[in-house]
């Protein structure tokens, strides 16, 4: 039944997911430690819990997408995520597959009744 | 140790020992960022309760850790069909090897009781499953995510698919079964690895001197149509090559009747022991009926098989 809130949340889920990648990739252009770009993702609107954003950010730097190093702002630890090479090459191939997977969904959308 | 701490705390001892100074420090450092946050927008320090809330939105300490485990599953998503595979294939072959196993352990028994065999054999391929089970689950905990199924099958190619009809039906695994089953039982009773008498009666059959000669070529036949019944159980649809085998394995067994029937009373039943046994030698006419039915069956058999032949 696609009206079950259930399975649209899944739905939704599986959606965000791949997308929160490439949000992720595109936010840590700039360095930023978890917190803070929970806030700027938030701002942005894209509402993320920590269940999922501190393990993504382990995972993509466990792929070398990232880096991370840990400093000390405000008298507090924080650790810090860069984007690294490899993750800014990804970037930019993500951002171009986003676009044409966009452009193929708007034809989708077009010459369906 | 305040409630950020105690709730850290917690979280850390169910993460791995690899991460778990660094995902620790971090949360510690979330959570006193979001406390921080808090306070600033109402101006004052939060209470306990507030900060409990704040820990509850977080969740369970458990589950906060699940979230950093490398790896939530058993048995990758990837390979989970392999797995599931190999799993039927090993408890085919554990009922089979027990089966064989139970049968080897009559020989030279006094008396066979089937119906407490039977129960034995089975909670005995139960119980060897489970730990198949649980060997095969760990081989591919181990095996994690380092092996892909693209891996494995990398030298697959389309020639190797069976040539079956479209349409075509599965071959039951009960009915495999039950014939794989009878024909164990059947080969081992005939060469008196389980006493030839039934039950506690004493009521036995006796074969002419003649069967010894024919005994080596009903034990191929045996064997054969336990082989084939093995690989229904694995394979369990029809091509060619198992159409030819089931047919084949017809020809001696109506030849190795055949024989049979020339014999002079080559079956006798013996009823009861010393002076108060009587015997009965079963009848040409039994031995002929027997036969009849079977030759019978064979040919509808084959009739179908052969329809079915041509149609792959």
């Amino acid at each position: 039944m696609p009206d079950d809130p259930d399975r649209l949340t899944k739905l939704t889920m599986e959606l965000r997911r791949g997308l929160l990648v490439m949000a992720v990739l595109e936010a840590l252009v700039q360095p930023h430690y978890g917190y803070s770009l929970r806030r700027f993702l938030q701002e942005q609107g894209l509402e993320v819990d920590e269940g999922t954003l501190y393990p993504l950010l382990r995972r993509l730097e466990s792929q070398t997408l990232l880096e991370s190093e840990w400093q000390v702002q405000e008298g507090r630890k924080r650790r810090v995520y860069r984007l690294s090479k490899t993750g800014d090459s990804a970037r930019v191939a993500m951002n171009m597959e986003w676009q044409s997977l966009n452009k193929a969904l708007a034809n989708i959308t077009e010459t369906t009744p | 140790m305040n409630w950020l701490e105690r709730y850290t705390f917690a979280v850390k001892s169910h993460l791995p020992a690899s991460v778990r100074n660094d995902v620790a420090d971090e949360l510690l450092s979330d959570l006193q960022d979001e406390r921080d946050y808090r306070e600033e927008s109402l101006g004052r320090p939060l209470t306990d309760d507030e900060l409990k809330a704040l820990l509850r939105e977080r969740g369970h300490p458990m589950l906060v850790a699940a979230d950093f485990q490398p790896r939530p599953t058993l048995v990758s998503e990837s390979l989970f069909p392999i797995y599931r595979q190999l799993l039927q294939w090993m408890v085919i072959a554990i009922a089979a090897v027990q089966l064989c196993l139970m049968v080897a352990a009559f020989a030279g028994a006094g008396e066979v009781r089937l119906w407490q065999a039977l129960p034995q054999l089975l909670w005995s391929i139960l119980e060897k499953s489970l730990y198949g089970f649980a060997w095969l689950t760990l081989i591919f905990y181990l095996l994690g995510e380092s092996v892909s199924r693209a891996d494995i099958f990398t030298r697959w190619r389309p020639e190797s698919l069976p040539k079956v009809i479209a349409e075509g039906d599965y071959i039951s695994r009960t009915a495999t079964t039950f014939e794989l089953v009878v024909t164990v039982y059947f080969a081992a009773w005939l060469n008196r690895v389980i006493p030839q008498s039934l039950g506690d009666n004493p009521i036995g059959f006796v074969f002419s001197d003649q069967w010894a000669t024919l005994l080596p070529w009903i034990n191929a036949v045996l064997l054969g149509s336990i082989v084939l019944a093995v690989s229904k159980l694995l394979f369990p649809y029809w091509t060619r090559r198992k159409i030819i085998e089931e047919l084949a394995l017809y020809i001696p067994s109506l030849i190795i009747m055949a024989v049979i029937y020339g014999w002079d009373a080559p079956l006798t039943i013996v009823i009861g022991t010393g002076e108060t046994s009587s015997q009965w030698a079963i009848s040409s006419l039994s031995i002929a009926l027997a036969m009849a039915a079977y030759a019978l069956f064979a040919l509808y058999d084959s009739v179908k098989k052969i329809q079915l032949y041509r149609a792959i």
